[in-house]
């Protein structure tokens, strides 16, 4: 993943904010970042060898959460445009499976957080 | 006495609200683009109007999967509502609920028993498909999809040999 841009975010630093428009996608490469849902509340904790960000992989996808580095973190960076020159040859079922496990994130963040 | 523990849905009558009525329709797809849709609704008009998922319909009470056991499909839910049963635990699912996607992928049995609770419409998501095209991504696909099933499932670590 060479190709890509290293970008260093300092704790406590906004990554993205939930709303924004989805137009990259991170792989932690050192450090960790949490994500917040739309109270600010922290609902996961992220660390080295983790992505984040997958809504920019959906064409005008929106944030569904906010992401913030929790201490001193490193991010590869892959921009949309990468995302679908990566996407471009593969299955086309990959988009739907993507959505839908995006979807199952969610739904289990929301269950987990005991919402009635 | 056993209650319900939580419940999730896609808010329908938002969608229907917004003049969202059906997947296709030229103001449907005005609204997608708009920017009016939050993250779940979006996820749930693209997935509604997926070409690449076939539809399935199920009545009430009808069990679709038992805990423990081996998964060899995953559904998303278009309408209806079904119940998740882990132990005690009780989960309500509604419209824009996926499941056993994750687990599916991860090569895991199902961790709930779920039962429809009335009629439900789903779409297929065919598991032996994405199986077979999985090894073939680029990396950075596959560390991605790895993350959201780990992350999905609550889990730090899957099977050896899975994804």
């Amino acid at each position: 993943m060479s190709e890509f841009v290293s970008v260093t975010y300092a704790a406590g630093e906004r990554i993205f904010s939930a709303g924004d428009v989805a137009d990259q996608l991170f792989f932690i490469q050192q450090g960790q970042v949490e994500l917040l849902n739309a109270e600010g509340k922290v609902f996961t904790t992220l660390s080295a060898g983790e992505s984040f960000g997958e809504q920019a992989f959906l064409s005008g996808g929106i944030r569904g959460a906010s992401a913030q580095a929790s201490g001193e973190v490193t991010c590869l960076k892959i921009s949309s445009e990468q995302a679908n020159q990566m996407m471009a040859g593969t299955s086309p079922l990959l988009v739907p499976v993507f959505e839908a496990l995006l979807l199952q994130l969610n739904m289990n963040n929301a269950l987990r957080a005991g919402n009635l | 006495m056993t209650t319900l523990s939580a419940s999730f849905e896609v808010d329908i009558a938002h969608l229907h609200e917004l003049g969202v009525i059906d997947p296709s329709s030229a103001r449907s797809l005005e609204i997608f683009t708009s920017g009016q849709l939050n993250s779940n609704e979006r996820l749930y008009f693209s997935l509604w109007g997926s070409k690449l998922l076939s539809s399935v319909s199920f009545e009430a009470k009808k069990k679709l999967f038992t805990q423990g056991e081996e998964v060899s499909v995953a559904y998303f839910i278009v309408s209806g509502h079904l119940l998740a049963i882990q132990g005690e635990r009780i989960e309500r699912m509604g419209p824009g609920s996926v499941i056993c996607l994750a687990e599916g992928l991860a090569g895991l049995p199902s961790a709930k028993t779920v039962i429809t609770v009335n009629a439900v419409q789903a779409r297929i998501i065919p598991l032996h498909k994405v199986d077979s095209f999985i090894p073939h991504l680029p990396p950075a696909l596959r560390d991605t999809i790895r993350t959201n099933v780990l992350r999905t499932l609550g889990v730090k670590q899957l099977p050896k040999g899975v994804l």
